[in-house]
């Protein structure tokens, strides 16, 4: 397991596109300290390793062949309706193709 | 003026039905009562839908037992035309263009949807103080916490504006403030009610809820949302039921437990008086009380398990929130995508929610997540092991939902616990199994409210309420209301 130090949890921030507040990387690290203990006592829980990881509390998953019918997709100006920064019939954003630190056209 | 909104659904129903009241006399109440809130209850309100939908209905017939009824739903449901935040500033402005399935069915129903209630963040805390528009307050302390993070659902049942409101719970987000506000809050076995058009947190435990001020009036309103949804893969296809019938024809099953841990750990003498009052009260109405010796250090693991999945589950459905397709615009003037969304996110979560989002991502981490994420999913196998062993003997688990009375707003920390208590998070048991789970008022303590909580076995959400209304007739609390003197 990866060794929690505060530039591992700046990179996680970053990889989870948001910035932490002044202090906050210190009380995360401090939290961490904790969840690793509480993790170790779930290690030591006879059994634990052996059972199988429970992702949804059952399966009621069903086999049903959908009607073929062509449906309706939502509307451009509907799809378009929340976001701020539109143009035309597209969301706008600043640069999408490229590297970050390449000379942005305006 | 009569005061309409302090009756049950069922009295409502009945007035509706005689013609006493019309379903825009009852909107009305109902909008004077969101007037009058001093909990802070609500997020966006849609009074003038609701007068001209009231003003349709000239007529309610005998099954129609929800119709003209006003309602609150949790502002994480999706509800075309109305701004949608999830109480957060990532969301502010967004206003979705369908319905979630539940408000889609309660519409059918003839329910009258009057606004949007307040919550913790994204659904992601247990107070009711973490949301963007301040603290919800319990109307019977405003300085004690009333619980969330259905906490405005919970606040507007509470105080007589409307009898029914839709929640939605991930740990015990309806039962936990239930407790604190003197109500009947059920969350349904996990597929039994469509999650379409609910923002995810942790799906693997989220389930749809609600609040009313009877066990009755509970199952009158899963008959009417419960059922399969073609827009909700994990919705079920098992046969929808009339769930009122476990009530008014006492369908029953017998044998009820509880744990031997629990019942020896709690302190306060009073919450143990009133527990052990009503598993008295229903030997004598001939059910068999039975002791179970739940491992302790299961119920230990009920805290970091439940945070672990929880955090990482909610780190992975949250991270759509960009601030592109909705939500509020980035400032700054960013140059790429990239500083767009982290120019949005940064101003769009609070800080709370960016550490379990960190703590979610790292335990996601590949080099992580055997030791972390997979091992709290197998430590969630062991207590749903446990926990079906206990139904394979016994067919309820009651439990005290609280074991004293709610924290005070003032002594609240949002840290991860260090020492979690076992009793404090004994009902996310339900959301790890799946299982149909109720809580109901038990007695007051210092003036305060404080529930028992009642679990079944999955898709046996019938006998839950038939149990819970035996409880009701011991206790004798039912319909409370905290009404402003």
């Amino acid at each position: 397991m990866i060794k929690v130090t505060k530039d591992v949890i700046d990179t996680c921030a970053k990889s989870l596109m948001f910035r932490l507040s002044p202090g906050q990387d210190d009380l995360i690290y401090e939290e961490f300290n904790t969840v690793l203990a509480q993790i170790d006592f779930l290690k030591s829980i006879k059994g634990v390793d052996e059972a199988d990881p429970m992702t949804f509390p059952y399966s009621e998953h069903q086999k049903i062949l959908r009607e073929d019918k062509p449906s309706k997709p939502i509307d451009v100006a509907v799809a378009l309706k929340n976001s701020n920064t539109k143009l035309g019939n597209n969301v706008k954003l600043p640069k999408v193709v490229g590297n970050a630190n390449d000379e942005v056209d305006e | 003026m009569t005061k309409w909104m302090n009756k049950s659904i069922a009295e409502l129903h009945a007035a509706l039905v005689k013609k006493e009241v019309t379903s825009l006399e009852l909107v009305e109440d109902a909008i004077s009562g969101v007037q009058g809130d001093t909990c802070n209850s609500f997020e966006a309100l849609c009074f003038e839908e609701a007068r001209k939908e009231a003003g349709k209905i000239t007529e309610v017939k005998e099954e129609e037992y929800l119709k003209g009824i006003p309602y609150v739903a949790k502002d994480n449901f999706s509800t075309a035309g109305i701004e949608t935040t999830a109480s957060s500033k990532i969301l502010e402005g967004y206003v979705p263009f369908f319905d979630a399935t539940v408000v889609s069915k309660l519409r059918r129903a003839g329910m009258i949807l009057i606004g949007k209630s307040t919550m913790d963040e994204l659904a992601m805390g247990g107070t009711g103080t973490t949301g963007h528009k301040g603290n919800t307050l319990n109307p019977y302390n405003p300085e004690r916490i009333i619980g969330g993070s259905s906490c405005g659902s919970a606040a507007a049942v509470s105080q007589g504006i409307v009898p029914m409101a839709l929640g939605s719970d991930t740990g015990d987000s309806v039962r936990k403030p239930a407790s604190n506000a003197g109500l009947v809050g059920f969350k349904a076995t996990w597929g039994r009610i469509s999650r379409y058009g609910l923002f995810p947190f942790a799906p693997s435990l989220d389930a749809v809820g609600y609040f009313t001020r009877n066990v009755l009036d509970s199952a009158y309103v899963l008959s009417a949302i419960a059922g399969h949804d073609k827009n909700d893969m994990s919705s079920s296809s098992r046969k929808n039921e009339k769930y009122q019938n476990y009530v008014l024809q006492k369908k029953t099953l017998k044998k009820v437990g509880y744990f031997k841990a629990v019942m020896d750990s709690i302190s306060n003498p009073r919450i143990k008086k009133a527990y052990l009052e009503v598993l008295d009260g229903l030997k004598k109405k001939g059910y068999e009380v039975l002791s179970y010796d739940y491992p302790v250090e299961l119920l230990d693991a009920l805290y970091p398990t439940y945070m672990i999945i929880s955090c990482a589950e909610s780190t992975s459905n949250n991270a759509n929130l960009d601030g592109i397709k909705f939500g509020p615009a980035a400032k700054n003037s960013p140059r790429t995508w990239q500083e767009y969304m982290t120019e949005a996110r940064t101003a769009g979560f609070t800080d709370l929610i960016k550490r379990r989002f960190v703590i979610g991502s790292f335990s996601l981490l590949s080099e992580n997540q055997e030791e972390m994420f997979c091992r709290a999913q197998k430590a969630r196998r062991l207590i749903v092991n446990e926990l079906n062993k206990f139904f394979d003997q016994i067919d309820y688990l009651i439990v005290p939902a609280a074991y004293s009375i709610p924290k005070k707003i003032s002594e609240l920390s949002t840290k991860w616990s260090t020492k979690p208590d076992f009793l404090d998070n004994i009902l996310t048991i339900g959301n790890f199994g799946g299982n149909p789970s109720l809580t109901l008022p038990l007695l007051f303590e210092e003036g305060m409210p404080i529930g028992l909580n009642i679990t079944g076995r999955p898709f046996e959400d019938g006998y839950v309420f038939s149990l819970a209304s035996a409880v009701e007739e011991i206790t004798g609390l039912k319909g409370l209301v905290k009404e402003e003197k």
